[in-house]
């Protein structure tokens, strides 16, 4: 008995000791894998703030083939870093693209169409005339001076020049909201402010109204989310070295479309916006999942985190300007070959997968 | 001095606390040097730049550029445009250095005036320690928004330029 009783507490030191080790391998491989969720490709679309708004415009320009709108938050016209060819990339994007001097030394829109249009002819991105019935949400907050309004007009100038509706397009620059996406949160910053982590309380959700604008009539939204929020494992999807892309991403999906086909909406957040430094304030605090919810929707947030070695992006930001390709001097980091692109689009072909344990 | 006193002996919590930001100044320093270090790519910049100028320069229609330097009213847009820059310029880089040196002389004078009660010397030394710190923080940030206003204020002339040759590269209207 004695034995025993000294065998039972041998086990069960080992198990103190061993148990950890095992929970926190667990812990480590906790994140899921993206599932098949058959999801209507033909009815995806995209929003963003800030980088995540100029991602926005580059993933949906490049994709229009399965895009219905986009939703562009604080955010400048596609190509915008290419403006002017006297100065490099980076200088475009954090001066011509954020805030220039003047609105006529802003993004260079005749030749952003023109570039943007010869991409098409060379099928480096898809059609572009697929936008024309396309529905577009804009918005620069009457505070912001970090991505002027002056850029934003340009965004819409870009649209319009390549045939999309003007009565398709919803330009908001009446709100006195700084540098952020927009909620109907107390707790958030106040609207006219700029200041971490960038979500400001002006008094509506900002989600819900890009969603409206995408896909007309749409139910209110959920009292409170009620799907699951996916941790997944995203460096599956990345098959280039310099992404800035973090390891895990999030996706959201309501309860019914584990069974039946939804839409897809993709989230760009902006710089200093990444779950590795606000947690989950982005992909589960500005209104997406509750109105996900009621509209059979699937809400991909893909993520980048802070880099201050290769590649140099020390905010977090999505790149518009090419840091994902260091070594190149023309960078390829707005076609379907583009490092980040490419392993977004990969995601979003795996939720389109048929959801084969549902049939 | 008495056996139980200490105080000579024992770091100040204060100064304690202000030495551990003077080293994390250090290291933040150190750090975003490497950062901008690592962002300056002289050769890429300029192969960059370089085939990007190529590109558009061969764009460009040199006989409609020609044609409608001759014109008066080809000019009028640019320049209004180039008045535009350099009134914006002017008070964006005037305000850049009002700013500065406000800065610097409230936070200089402030320290300057900072009294030194012998008495506690290490609560003294801290506070002046927090004090130098705070400015050099300040000082930095001015002079970190004055070099992101001059780049504002020199890609817009740069851009000036390229807009100014596009718009001239057109038909002329007739």
């Amino acid at each position: 008995m004695d034995s025993f009783s000294k065998l039972l507490r041998r086990v069960s030191r080992s198990a103190v000791i061993v148990l950890p080790f095992l929970v926190s391998t667990h812990t480590a491989i906790a994140a899921d894998k993206l599932p098949a969720l058959g999801v209507n490709l033909e009815n995806t679309s995209v929003s963003g703030l800030s980088s995540g708004a100029f991602m926005t415009s580059q993933f949906y320009v490049v994709n229009s083939d399965i895009m219905v709108g986009a939703g562009v938050i604080a955010g400048g016209p596609y190509l915008c870093a290419q403006s002017y060819a006297y100065q490099s990339y980076m200088v475009n994007a954090t001066t011509a693209c954020m805030n220039p001097l003047t609105a006529s030394v802003g993004p260079n829109t005749q030749m952003l169409v023109s570039k943007t249009k010869k991409l098409s002819k060379e099928k480096k991105i898809d059609n572009i005339d697929n936008i024309k019935d396309d529905k577009i949400y804009i918005f620069s907050g009457k505070a912001d001076h970090v991505v002027a309004t002056k850029v934003v007009d340009q965004t819409e100038k870009f649209f319009l020049d390549l045939g999309v509706d003007a009565d398709s397009i919803l330009y908001n620059t009446n709100v006195d909201a700084g540098h952020a996406i927009i909620t109907n949160n107390k707790k958030d910053t106040e609207c006219d402010l700029t200041k971490a982590p960038f979500i400001n309380d002006c008094d509506f959700e900002q989600s819900h109204r890009i969603i409206r604008h995408i896909y007309g009539d749409t139910k209110p939204p959920s009292e409170k989310a009620t799907g699951k929020i996916i941790k997944f494992d995203q460096l599956e999807f990345v098959d280039s070295e310099y992404t800035s892309m973090s390891k895990h991403a999030y996706a959201y999906v309501p309860d019914q479309c584990y069974s039946q086909s939804c839409n897809l909406h993709v989230v760009f957040h902006g710089c200093l916006q990444g779950a590795d430094v606000i947690g989950d304030q982005y992909y589960a605090g500005t209104g997406y999942n509750e109105i996900a919810d009621t509209n059979n929707l699937v809400m991909l947030y893909p993520q980048v985190h802070p880099s201050k070695g290769k590649p140099l992006n020390p905010q977090g930001c999505w790149d518009f300007w090419g840091y994902s390709l260091p070594e190149e001097s023309q960078p390829d980091y707005f076609t379907k070959e583009a490092p980040q692109i490419k392993a977004v689009t990969k995601m979003v072909k795996r939720l389109a997968q048929q959801n084969v344990a549902a049939q | 001095m008495a056996a139980g006193d200490q105080s000579y002996f024992e770091l100040d919590p204060k100064l304690e606390k202000a030495l551990s930001r003077v080293v994390e100044t250090g290291k933040t320093t150190i750090e975003n040097m490497n950062v901008v270090a690592r962002a300056i790519t002289p050769f890429k910049t300029f192969a960059q730049i370089n085939d990007n100028t190529t590109n558009f320069l061969n764009s460009v229609d040199w006989g409609n550029v020609v044609k409608n330097s001759y014109l008066p009213e080809s000019y009028q847009t640019p320049l209004t445009q180039l008045a535009e820059i350099q009134q914006a310029a002017i008070k964006t880089t005037v305000e850049g250095q009002a700013s500065f040196f406000k800065t610097l002389s409230t936070e200089g004078k402030e320290i300057a005036s900072t009294p030194v009660p012998i008495e506690k010397p290490q609560e003294a030394m801290a506070d002046y320690i927090d004090k130098s710190l705070d400015l050099y923080d300040d000082v930095n940030e001015a002079m970190k928004e004055q070099a992101s206003q001059l780049n504002t204020v020199q890609s817009a002339y740069m851009a000036w330029y390229q807009n100014t040759l596009q718009s001239m590269s057109a038909a002329p209207k007739t």
